[in-house]
C-alpha cells in the first residue's frame, strides 16, 4: 500500500516536469522566433551599413537609392519629431485622463470610460490614417498653408493613437498606489487635488514613465497611418508644416519594387528602427525594475 | 507570369479574354515589379515577365533575354481639375518637379505654392518619369526633396483631385474624370496622340523571357499581340502594337 503510494507520487511527480519542460518549450519558441528575426534583419541589413558606412548611413542627408544614395538622417529626424509631437499633445491628455479616472472619477462614470478609452487601441490604424487624410491634412492646409501633409498632422493622429494605451497604463500605476497613501493623506488635511499631485502621482511615477515609454514606442512604430498623413519626403522638416519620413514609412513604401542594395537598405533602416525601439524598451524596463 | 505592377492589370484582363478561348488554362499573374519580373523568369518560376522599362544592356542578368514590345504607356502630368494651367512645356514640367519653378503664377496659373506628388523610389512609373522627364540628354535633374511620396498611382491621383495646387505623374490608363491631364509640349495624352507619335512621355511595356516562349505561353503572347487584345489595352488607355 505505501509502495504503491511512492510509486503514484512519484509517477506525478514525472508528470509535472513533462509538463514543466513542455510549456518551458513553449516559453521559448516566442524567444526563438524574436532570435530568428533579429538574426535575418541583421544579416541582411548590416553588410549595406558596411558597405556605405556607418556615417553616411546614418548622417548622410539624400536618399535615392536607385542612385547609390543611402542616407536615412532624414527619417531619423522625421521618426523623431513625428514621435516627440505625438507625446507632447497625447501624454498630458492620456495621464490627465488617467489621473481623472483613476481619482475623481464616480466608479460608474469609470466603468463606461476606461473601456471605451481602451476601444480606441480596437480602431484599426488604416481607419485613423483615412481619418487623418480626409479630416486633418485638408483642414492644415487651408488653416495653416502647405499641403497639409506634414510633420504635425502625423503628430496629431498619432497622439490619438497612443491615448489607449498610455492612458490605461498609466492608470494601472495610479491604482497600484496603496490606498493607505490617500487615507493618509487626507487624514493630515491635504485636498484631493493636493493629494493626487504631491503623494500619488510620485508613488506611481515609474509606472507613469513606463506608460509613457510605451507610449512613444507605439508612436514609433506606427507605419500604415504615417504614410498615409505625412507626405514621405525624405528630407529634415524645419518646420511642423514640412512634410517627412519616419524609418518604418521607409521601409513599407519601397519594400514592394525593391531589389538588391535597395532591398538591403531597407533592411538595414530596420536595423536602425530596431536597435531604437530596443533601447526604449530597455529604458522602460530598467525603470520597472527600479521601483 | 510575373512583373511589372504596371502591366498587371491588363494583362489580367487579356488574360481572361484569353481563357475563354481556352477552357480549363490556368494563368497565374505575379506582381511584384519589372525588376521581379526578371528575376522571375531567370529563377523559371514564371514562363513569362512583364517590364514596364526597357532591359538594361548592360545588367548582366538583363542582356540576353527575349523581348516582345507589348504596348506603349502614356505617363501623363496631371493636376487639380479647376487649375487653370492647361498646357505646359517640357522644361516647365522638369522644373516643376525639381522645385525650380515654385509658385504656379511663374507658369500662368495663381499665385499659390506648387505641392508636387510622386512616386517611390524603385516604382517603375518613377523611373519611367525620370527618365523622360527629369532627364535632358545626358544630365538628369533631380526631383525636388519636399516633393510629396505615394506609393500607388491611385494614391498619386487622390491627392492632386483633393488639393488645387498638387502636380502629380501617373500613367494614362490610371487616370479617371477627377484629375485633368496637362499637354506637354502642345500636346495631350490620348490615345491617339500616343499611337501617333506626338505625345512624347511614353514608356514601352514589355513581355520578356528567357527564351522565345513556346505552348501556351507563346498562345498567349500571340493572343496579347491580337486585335482582341489591342481592344482591351485601349480600354485601359494604353495602345497596343497591333495597328
Amino acid at each position: 500500500m505505501s509502495s504503491g503510494n511512492v510509486m503514484a507520487a512519484d509517477d506525478l511527480r514525472r508528470r509535472e516536469e513533462r509538463i514543466r519542460l513542455a510549456l518551458l518549450c513553449m516559453a521559448f519558441s516566442s524567444i526563438l522566433v524574436l532570435a530568428m528575426i533579429i538574426l535575418f534583419v541583421f544579416r541582411e541589413g548590416l553588410p549595406q551599413i558596411a558597405r556605405v558606412g556607418v556615417p553616411e548611413f546614418l548622417g548622410g542627408g539624400r536618399w535615392a537609392p536607385t542612385k547609390g544614395l543611402f542616407g536615412i538622417f532624414p527619417m531619423i529626424v522625421g521618426t523623431v519629431q513625428v514621435t516627440l509631437g505625438a507625446l507632447v499633445i497625447g501624454v498630458p491628455l492620456s495621464l490627465l485622463s488617467a489621473i481623472c479616472l483613476s481619482e475623481f472619477a464616480a466608479p460608474r462614470v469609470r466603468m463606461v470610460m476606461k473601456p471605451l478609452i481602451e476601444l480606441l487601441s480596437a480602431i484599426p490604424s488604416v481607419v485613423y490614417g483615412f481619418i487623418g487624410v480626409t479630416v486633418i491634412v485638408p483642414l492644415i492646409r487651408e488653416t495653416l498653408g502647405g499641403s497639409g501633409f506634414s510633420v504635425l498632422s502625423a503628430a496629431l493622429m498619432l497622439s490619438v493613437m497612443i491615448l489607449p494605451t498610455v492612458t490605461s497604463i498609466a492608470y494601472d500605476a495610479l491604482r497600484a498606489v496603496p490606498a493607505a497613501f490617500r487615507e493618509g493623506a487626507l487624514a493630515l488635511g491635504a485636498t484631493p487635488w493636493q493629494t493626487v499631485t504631491r503623494v500619488v502621482v510620485p508613488a506611481a511615477r515609474s509606472g507613469l514613465v513606463t506608460a509613457v515609454i510605451l507610449g512613444m514606442g507605439r508612436a514609433m512604430g506606427e507605419t500604415m497611418a504615417v504614410i498615409m498623413v505625412a507626405g514621405n519626403a525624405v528630407v529634415v522638416p524645419t518646420s511642423p508644416l514640412h512634410p517627412c519620413r519616419t524609418l518604418t514609412s521607409n521601409i513599407a513604401l519601397e519594400m514592394a519594387y525593391a531589389a538588391g542594395g535597395h532591398q538591403k537598405a531597407l533592411f538595414a533602416t530596420g536595423v536602425v528602427l530596431f536597435v531604437m525601439i530596443f533601447c526604449l524598451n530597455s529604458l522602460a524596463t530598467f525603470i520597472v525594475r527600479r521601483r | 507570369m510575373a512583373g511589372s505592377t504596371s502591366v498587371q492589370p491588363v494583362m489580367e484582363k487579356i488574360a481572361e479574354a484569353f481563357r475563354k478561348m481556352k477552357p480549363g488554362l490556368r494563368v497565374d499573374i505575379e506582381g511584384g515589379g519589372s525588376s521581379a519580373g526578371v528575376m522571375a523568369v531567370r529563377a523559371k518560376t514564371a514562363a513569362l515577365g512583364m517590364s514596364s522599362r526597357e532591359l538594361r544592356p548592360n545588367e548582366p542578368n538583363e542582356a540576353h533575354l527575349w523581348r516582345q514590345m507589348l504596348a506603349l504607356d502614356a505617363i501623363a502630368i496631371i493636376v487639380h481639375p479647376e487649375n487653370a494651367v492647361a498646357s505646359l512645356s517640357l522644361a516647365q514640367v522638369r522644373d516643376l518637379f525639381s522645385g525650380r519653378i515654385k509658385t504656379w503664377k511663374e507658369v500662368g496659373g495663381r499665385d499659390r505654392p506648387v505641392h508636387i506628388l510622386v512616386r517611390e523610389e524603385g516604382s517603375g512609373t518613377r523611373s519611367a518619369f525620370e527618365e523622360l522627364v527629369m532627364k535632358d540628354g545626358k544630365h538628369e535633374t533631380p526631383v525636388d526633396d519636399y516633393a510629396l511620396v505615394q506609393d500607388s498611382s491611385g494614391g498619386v491621383r487622390e491627392v492632386v483631385c483633393n488639393d488645387r495646387d498638387a502636380i502629380g505623374f501617373a500613367s494614362l490608363g490610371a487616370l479617371n474624370a477627377s484629375v485633368r491631364a496637362v499637354s506637354v509640349d502642345g500636346v495631350t495624352p490620348t490615345f491617339e496622340s500616343v499611337r501617333a507619335g506626338t505625345y512624347r512621355l511614353v514608356r514601352p511595356f514589355y513581355l520578356i523571357g528567357l527564351q522565345p516562349p513556346v505552348g501556351d505561353a507563346a498562345d498567349l503572347t500571340r493572343f496579347s499581340l491580337g486585335s482582341e487584345a489591342a481592344a482591351i489595352m485601349q480600354k485601359e488607355g494604353l495602345v497596343g502594337v497591333f495597328r
